[in-house]
């Protein structure tokens, strides 16, 4: 079995006297595009540059192809697409091939390369042009070309669509994608957007607070939250802490999450499957209203559709409803996040339950 | 105001008409202030990088310190190079003192922070994960480095010029590490000091003039190419 | 080392220039001299005519007589030319110098406006420098301890005034400046004529007082030994010592100036009898 690409072992980096990003372990296969999910201040940027071999991990250390790595080694084989493109002075050519400088490629292989490049990303039209005189997106894709010229074995990219607008994002993001499966480079990508995440990536690996919570296939992991702050990363609002769970949901249930959309409220019903909760806020958000109440002293998100019905508009802030549990849509919470197992849809066990 | 008519037609005078001793004085400001700012730059970027890019304890402090060096007065460099360089000081061996080598050194030593301070500030402009995009492009960090400086060139021209200006236009260090012998140590600004007290103004200010325009072609060289790829 | 390559290749083309190219290549020879002996102009005959006889590079340092007598004592010139009898004698009574000979003289003149309001010309020197401090006159004086300086200050104490008031104006520079200053404000002034003639801003001032043996500015030369100090050029200071006294030498200083100013500056005196007008006037 031929040993992961790249890996980490016990990989801590402190500073400030705390440790800013703890990964036990965490591998990526050649060809594979791993996305990092997390919110602000996770430690991903820092999880990026520990890959790139651009910081020194306090302790731990990466093996590439199954050996230890030298920073050398590891540069070798690795470029990254920071945040903000970070251009030079001069045209967008002699940016394209900055990174093949620094890797002493032959000057005619250089040339060639450059162009096909930017040919790829679609910018050879604007080869001369300075590289101050570009767009938001131009220069990401001058970015991207100058990171891809260098032919790593990984490519490492940090968040690099979150400046864009949403319609140059999607742009790149499909080009991108058919690049990474037509040269098969491996990438690891840092991303706050889950849909960005989905669309680009095969596994996933979430951090919070410097600590790796869980990975595996993208799926798997986009539909399996590890812990209530993994839920939050991974779209399941509504975090049921255990009382409430095990009340509404049968013993054993522990902590349960769902989507705020799989948590409708409605105006009455069956106690069994309309719970009751206390209305506090309706926030119309598009297609669906997010509306939160509050059970026991607990905020929870639900959700209603929009245009808001007419009972629920003249409910009032403080007065009594109930909210509907869609189980297919609950994940208990607490899977192993190292080893990317995740416990299965709630949904089926409570059904059962329901049932019997 | 006849004095001013004066000196522009010394000036020219003595520029056009060939004389030698004017030539010489010409020749050796340049190349002692000329070789002076290189020095300072040689020695001043280094420190600036530093400075700027370096993490360490009391980095600010010695940015201050660096920074507070620009307004040395001249003369008191000379004074402390001249005592060093005193037959009797702990360089008299080398026996520098009246030598262009001192002007030069206490040149640089007066442009030095200069050099050093504005590279500094310069190399700061540049967004900070610049170095670390470069270093993650392959760049080892001397490369990634000098990508940095290169891309502060306009400042860290501009730096240059600051340090030759006032380097060319100084007179105190100048006399007192060179003497103004005639022939060997005599620079414009000294030379104009020497007109004055002997009374010929016309002859002072001309060689300032000379001065000036001196200074001004060589900023101009600089400029020009500072410039470069800009209309 | 690319500092030390600049800083090779800058001295190379400096130093060069103005010294005679002898193949032994002789240490140079740090002469200590006064900036009103500079301004006069009499160095830069001098200074190449003894290179070339010699063939030891000079370095002519111009500075205030005070400031050149302590270089000969701290060893940092090897001969000094000056004309301030009074720190000369300090310099033979600390004893690293060699010989005091005597050179050459000009004289000071008292110059000032040619309305000449306190009545000083034709005068004697002390009598007129008592009138100027009764009229309280304008009166520039070097303030520098420069032997010109010394000279003025010798003269007031002859006259018995104290020169001090708002008439009396001190510049702490040299000669050149204080007689620019002098010419712009209409004022009196102690001068030395040789700087008095050559400098172009003096035209305003007459010369009222000259003459007399109160006035002479008497110049010597004395060569530093070995003992002041480290490194002294005690054979290059001891040929400068010599050779000014030589009659090629002193036919220069005597003609000099005669040409550009219709009168020779400067009165030829090696080998003359020292009992000469140091005392009163």
């Amino acid at each position: 079995m031929t040993p992961p690409l790249l890996e980490l072992e016990h990989v801590v980096v402190r500073a400030g006297g705390r440790a800013i990003l703890d990964v036990p372990a965490l591998g990526l296969e050649a060809g594979t595009t791993t996305g990092v999910l997390g919110p602000n201040g996770a430690g991903k940027s820092t999880l990026l540059r520990v890959a790139a071999a651009l910081l020194e991990p306090t302790s731990g250390r990466l093996l590439l192809d199954g050996r230890a790595a030298s920073r050398v080694r590891l540069r070798a084989v690795t470029s990254a697409v920071l945040q903000r493109p970070l251009l030079r002075r001069g045209s967008v050519r002699s940016n394209v091939e900055t990174g093949m400088r620094f890797h002493r490629v032959p000057r005619d292989v250089m040339h060639e390369r450059s162009a096909a490049w930017m040919r790829r990303l679609g910018i050879a039209g604007l080869a001369d042009r300075p590289a101050t005189s570009l767009s938001g997106g131009e220069a990401q894709r001058v970015s991207l070309a100058r990171a891809l010229a260098v032919e790593p074995r990984l490519l490492l990219l940090d968040e690099p669509f979150a400046a864009l607008d949403a319609p140059t994002r999607g742009e790149l993001l499909a080009d991108l994608r058919e690049v990474l499966a037509d040269t098969g480079t491996a990438a690891l990508m840092v991303t706050h957007d889950r849909d960005e995440a989905a669309a680009l990536c095969d596994r996933l690996a979430v951090l919070h607070d410097g600590e790796l919570r869980q990975h595996g296939p993208a799926a798997a992991v986009l539909d399996h939250p590890a812990d209530p702050e993994c839920a939050r990363t991974l779209g399941f609002d509504t975090v049921l802490p255990s009382r409430l769970a095990e009340r509404w949901l049968g013993e054993g249930s522990g902590e349960v999450a769902l989507r705020a959309v799989d948590c409708q409220v409605v105006e009455d019903g069956d106690e069994r499957f309309a719970h009751p909760a206390v209305l506090r806020r309706i926030v119309p958000l598009g297609p669906v209203a997010r509306v939160v109440v509050e059970v026991d002293g607990h905020a929870l998100q639900a959700s209603a559709p929009v245009p808001v019905p007419a009972w629920l508009q003249e409910r009032g802030v403080g007065r009594p409803v109930r909210i509907h549990l869609r189980m297919e849509g609950a994940r208990r919470l607490g899977g192993s996040p190292a080893t990317g197992e995740t416990e299965s849809a709630l949904g089926s066990a409570a059904h059962g339950r329901r049932q019997s | 105001m006849d004095v001013l008519w004066e000196a522009i037609t010394d000036a020219l005078g003595l520029l056009i008409g060939g004389d030698g001793e004017t030539y010489e004085i010409i020749a050796r400001s340049l190349r002692v202030s000329l070789t002076a700012t290189l020095v300072a730059f040689l020695l001043g970027l280094p420190l600036g990088m530093l400075l700027a890019l370096g993490r360490f304890r009391g980095r600010r402090l010695a940015l201050a310190a660096v920074n507070t060096g620009m307004g040395m007065p001249p003369v008191v460099i000379g004074l402390l190079i001249t005592v060093m360089l005193w037959r009797s000081g702990p360089f008299g061996a080398l026996e520098l003192l009246y030598t262009p080598t001192a002007m030069v050194i206490a040149q640089a030593v007066i442009a030095f922070p200069l050099v050093a301070g504005i590279s500094a500030a310069a190399l700061q402009q540049v967004d900070p994960d610049f170095r670390v995009q470069m270093e993650a492009l392959g760049a080892t960090r001397g490369r990634a480095l000098w990508a940095v400086a290169v891309e502060a060139r306009l400042p860290l021209l501009a730096a240059v010029m600051a340090g030759f200006g006032a380097v060319v236009s100084e007179v105190g260090a100048a006399m007192m590490v060179g003497g103004n012998i005639a022939g060997q140590t005599r620079v414009l600004t000294t030379a104009a000091v020497l007109e004055t007290s002997r009374g010929d103004f016309a002859a002072a200010i001309a060689f300032g003039l000379i001065l000036l325009l001196i200074a001004f072609s060589v900023i101009l060289i600089l400029t020009l190419a500072q410039q470069r790829g800009r209309r | 080392m690319v500092v030390a390559i600049a800083l090779a290749w800058s001295g190379c083309g400096g130093g060069a220039g103005g010294q005679a190219a002898t193949p032994e290549s002789k240490r140079p020879v740090v002469l200590a001299t006064t900036t009103s002996t500079q301004d006069s102009g009499l160095l830069d005959e001098l200074l190449p005519a003894f290179e070339k006889a010699s063939g030891h590079p000079v370095k002519s340092v111009a500075v205030g007589s005070g400031q050149a007598i302590e270089m000969g004592r701290r060893g940092e010139a090897d001969v000094v030319l000056a004309h301030s009898p009074a720190d000369e004698r300090e310099l033979m009574d600390s004893g690293v110098a060699g010989s005091r000979e005597l050179v050459m003289h000009n004289d000071f003149v008292l110059v000032g406006p040619q309305s000449d309001p306190a009545g000083a010309r034709g005068a004697r020197a002390v009598t007129a420098m008592r009138r100027i401090a009764a009229e309280r006159a304008p009166f520039v004086s070097r303030g520098d301890d420069s032997g010109t300086h010394a000279k003025e200050l010798s003269l007031w104490a002859e006259a018995g005034t104290t020169a001090r008031g708002g008439w009396y104006q001190e510049t702490g520079s040299g000669m050149g400046a204080t007689l620019a200053v002098a010419a712009e404000k209409d004022a009196y002034t102690l001068a030395d004529r040789g700087t008095y003639l050559s400098n172009q801003q003096a035209d305003d001032l007459d010369v009222l007082v000259d003459g007399g043996p109160g006035l002479l500015n008497v110049y010597h030369v004395i060569d530093i030994d070995s003992e002041a100090g480290p490194r002294v050029n005690a054979e290059g200071g001891e040929a400068f010592a010599e050779w000014i006294l030589t009659p090629f030498a002193q036919d220069l200083i005597g003609r000099f100036g005669e040409q550009e100013y219709g009168q020779a500056l400067f009165t030829p005196d090696a080998g003359r009898d020292e009992e000469r007008p140091e005392s009163a006037s």
